[in-house]
């Protein structure tokens, strides 16, 4: 059921197996998985069922003193979180992604991607993706594009596909599930303000809604509030722990992250390129160009994917340039030929000085708020400039096409426009080492029994791909974890 | 199946296949100096980049950076050490055929991604070594009259008949002189074209013009600045018409930018031979043959693929200039200099004049820069009776 919070009385106790503070993709994906296992399960959600007017006074409001960075506007505060303002990308992390690499000592998870095969799939049907497959090889020959990919010349220029999802807008989908559900009662308008400890468990939650302050008394505990929210309540939280709870290792809000774009260059290829949206037997793909796992291993880079998006031409090159079968008779494209804009999308590293932190200004739930000081390493810079001199030399040695790189250096991807995702990523690691992360392999907080974390905030290493398929595919293993775990004590 | 001609290189393959000879003596015999191979090459390479089509920009962009390397001789050094064309063997065999030079280089363009030192950066296009020093040649090649220039506009529209052409004009002006100028200070070209959609666009060479269609009479200018860069040098472009909505282009014809301003025919050969007259006599290339050395009266001699009549004069190859022009009195001829062999040709339009006087006419080779001649002979146009 759904209940807007009126029907709590100030100071009123809640008893319940598990609370999930946060009804966003992982906060929703869980409660559903969990509806019918017996577990009686409260949902809390800051928010109602329809966006908030902005204001200045907005809880998300806080002071920014990194990289630029809109903290109100990469965040929703209501029923359904960011799916409702979610373009739909749907990739599930690389292999490569959970192997610890040369690229940043933190790199790597605690697990393989195989752990996490089972879940993709069940997130592939939240998240509405039908057939649950990624790859060209997997999905068949009818209905690709017509053009050729880059791997056809050279097999390491390989193709990353990314798939669409509705997008489905958690909040709409399964509000009708949540209100049905039996065991589960979603508030709104309530505000997670506090956690307190007692011996190695979170035994209370202090919340407010307007002007009433309630509390929660679960069996266990998941913060599913986003990638800065996360890492302030456990920050916030510091009655019993100065540093905040859960920050033994002092990671909570460490190595803030987002995904990052920037235009690599220019290409010019086939006119029928295939790195664009088109349509699969009824399903939108997007395939993204990107290197082979043991180059970006061999070569410690950074994961990435890179969209075209048709240009006009830069001077220099005709558009005909390749059509001479005497030099460049490796095209075995359409003569017709066209311009790029190669559109990356790239992996940052884990880097501890970037971070959320607190100041002593209160919102109005009284809660600190935050501060975000983005930084980005110098491996990042170093990758795009390394990633655009091979791609650039690979796709003319394969003879399909030529390609302009739009800096020549580390320094200069540096000055380079960047654009970020509104995914933000790593503020409670995950590691198998309390002193490197902030939960373990069940994503559950390392110096406390019964305080899990759901969503990005617990990626250790982020990939290339939009977050929100892994978020619900690690939302439902953490329900099922939750659901054997509660229904045994 | 056509019949197989057995080349020097073929013939000492097949003996070395069957065992070998006197290799040492052969090459003592047969063989060069590297710089002769280079030499050969140079002379090869105009042909080379001829069937090749690589856009000028690029030959141009590469040579503003490196002008050091804005001749043929530098380039076709460099291009000779890509493709390992020195040593013994190569000196023995001589250079391979033109196929298998074209397959070296293009094998040495894709080798050139690979190297670390085979990117030429232009502009941030990441291209190959190779491939520019290919486009530099060419560019220097039709500078130095080696070679036409006929491109076309990079559109990738299908060739097809978009309308007829009844007539159209200029066709042609002299280098650095404007033509058809308009009061704004553009060049305007004329057409008459039957049923041309308003959407017709007219294009010199890769240049888009301003294309108007007024009925049949379709009219298409460059504005001063564009003109003024094609008036710079000589050369050929191609007019193509294009219809961006059909997608279709259509050459109309080719506009030349002649050399030299056009010279007044004579009937009097004696008085074609002032200008040259003045300049000085000395060797300035070792004549070893030349020819045809005469025609009939009026009839086209060594015919060439194009209907120009055409001259050869062989030479001892040296490291004298390379801009010598032949002159036919004092009518420049369209020269191409290599290293063993000089050619100059008379465009059919012109020979058809030249021709209709029977006359004794002195060939030379001139040299501008050295304000000297060198005469080659006598081209004798006889009369009926001496036939």
């Amino acid at each position: 059921m759904i209940d807007t919070s009126q029907s709590i009385e100030a100071g009123q106790s809640l008893e319940c197996d598990l609370c999930i503070v946060g009804a966003g993709a992982a906060g929703i994906s869980m409660a559903l998985q969990l509806e019918g296992s017996g577990l009686k399960v409260a949902l809390l959600e800051g928010g109602g069922l329809n966006p908030p007017p902005f204001s200045e006074q907005h809880p998300y409001q806080g002071r920014n003193v990194g990289r630029e960075y809109s903290l109100i506007g990469t965040r929703l505060r209501y029923f359904g979180g960011t799916t409702n303002h979610w373009g739909g990308w749907c990739r599930p992390l690389d292999p490569i992604d959970f192997e610890k690499r040369s690229h940043s000592d933190l790199s790597g998870w605690p697990f393989r991607r195989a752990e996490l095969e089972p879940f993709y799939r069940q997130a592939c049907l939240l998240c509405e993706i039908d057939p649950p497959l990624f790859e060209l090889q997997d999905l068949g020959d009818s209905g690709r594009p017509e053009g050729e990919f880059f791997h056809h010349y050279d097999p390491q220029l390989v193709a990353k596909n990314f798939r669409f999802s509705p997008p489905t807008r958690f909040g709409q989908r399964y509000r009708s599930d949540i209100e049905k559900a039996a065991d589960i009662t979603c508030f709104l308008h309530s505000t997670l303000v506090e956690m307190v400890r007692e011996g190695g468990k979170v035994v209370r939650l202090r919340a407010r809604s307007e002007e009433k302050e309630f509390f929660v008394q679960p069996r266990a505990t998941v913060l599913a509030l986003g990638g800065i929210e996360n890492a302030r309540l456990l920050l916030a939280s510091d009655g019993q722990d100065p540093q905040g709870l859960g920050n033994q290792s002092g990671f909570v809000g460490r190595c803030f992250a987002d995904h990052l774009g920037r235009t690599l260059g220019q290409v010019l290829t086939s006119w029928k390129a295939p790195y664009v949206m088109y349509s699969h037997q009824g399903v939108q793909l997007l395939p993204h160009l990107s290197l082979a796992d043991e180059i970006l291993r061999r070569e410690g880079l950074v994961n990435f994917g890179i969209a075209f998006l048709s240009s006009r031409g830069q001077q220099l090159l005709p558009s005909d340039y390749l059509h001479d079968q005497t030099l460049f008779r490796q095209w075995e494209g359409d003569p017709k030929m066209g311009f790029y804009h190669m559109v990356a999308r790239f992996e940052p590293t884990p880097n501890p000085q970037s971070r959320v932190t607190l100041i002593p200004e209160l919102d109005s739930y009284g809660l600190r708020r935050v501060q975000l000081d983005w930084k980005l390493n110098n491996r990042e810079f170093e990758s795009l400039d390394r990633i655009s001199e091979i791609l650039a030399r690979r796709i003319g040695a394969a003879g399909a096409g030529r390609m302009r790189r739009g800096f020549l250096d580390a320094a200069g991807a540096r000055q380079a426009d960047m654009t970020y995702q509104a995914h933000q990523l790593g503020t409670t690691r995950m590691s198998d080492d309390p002193k490197l992360g902030v939960v373990d392999a069940d994503c559950r907080v390392h110096s406390l029994d019964n305080l899990y974390i759901a969503g990005s905030s617990v990626f250790p290493t982020f990939g290339f791909a939009n977050p929100t398929l892994t978020i619900v595919a690690l939302a439902v293993r953490l329900a099922q974890t939750l659901q054997s775990r509660l229904g045994t004590e | 199946m056509a019949k197989r001609i057995w080349t020097r290189r073929d013939f000492i393959a097949a003996a070395s296949a069957a065992g070998g000879f006197a290799l040492g003596r052969a090459s003592l015999e047969w063989g060069g100096s590297d710089e002769t191979v280079r030499l050969q090459f140079e002379q090869r390479l105009p042909g080379l980049v001829r069937k090749v089509s690589l856009p000028p920009e690029v030959g141009e962009a590469f040579l503003t950076r490196n002008p050091g390397l804005d001749d043929m001789e530098p380039l076709s050094r460099l291009l000779q050490q890509r493709l390992q064309l020195s040593g013994w063997w190569i000196q023995w065999t001589g250079l391979p055929e033109d196929q298998e030079l074209l397959d070296s280089l293009a094998e040495a363009v894709r080798r050139d991604f690979e190297r670390p030192q085979g990117i030429c950066n232009l502009h941030g296009w990441y291209l190959s070594q190779t491939e520019c020093h290919l486009a530099a040649a060419r560019v220097v090649a039709i500078r130095e009259g080696l070679m036409e220039d006929v491109a076309g506009p990079a559109l990738g529209y299908a060739q097809g008949d978009l309308y007829p052409v009844d007539a159209w004009g200029p066709q042609s002006t002299p280098r650095g002189e404007a033509f058809n100028a308009q009061p704004d200070g553009s060049s305007a070209f004329w057409f008459h074209i039957s049923g041309a959609a308003p959407s017709l666009k007219i294009y010199l060479g890769r240049l888009e013009m301003n294309t108007t269609v007024r009925d049949e009479l379709v009219t298409a200018s460059l504005p001063a600045e564009e003109v003024s860069s094609i008036l710079r040098r000589s050369g050929r472009y191609k007019v193509v018409a294009a219809d961006p909505e059909r997608e279709l282009q259509q050459t109309i014809g080719e506009f030349l930018v002649l050399d030299e301003a056009p010279q007044p025919s004579s009937e009097d050969a004696s008085s074609q031979g002032l200008e040259v007259d003045s300049l000085r006599d000395t060797r300035l290339k070792t004549v070893l043959d030349w020819g045809p050395k005469s025609t009939p009266q009026g009839r086209p001699f060594n015919p060439q693929p194009s209907g120009a009549s055409a001259f050869w004069i062989d030479v001892r190859p040296d490291r004298t200039e390379s801009t010598i022009k032949v002159y036919l009195g004092n009518r420049p001829l369209r020269t191409t200099v290599s290293a063993k062999v000089i050619t100059a040709s008379i465009p059919a339009a012109e020979a058809e004049s030249l021709l209709r006087d029977p006359g004794r006419y002195p060939l030379y080779l001139v040299s501008r820069a050295r304000a000297a001649r060198q005469k080659v002979g006598d081209f004798v146009v006889e009369a009926p009776e001496t036939r």
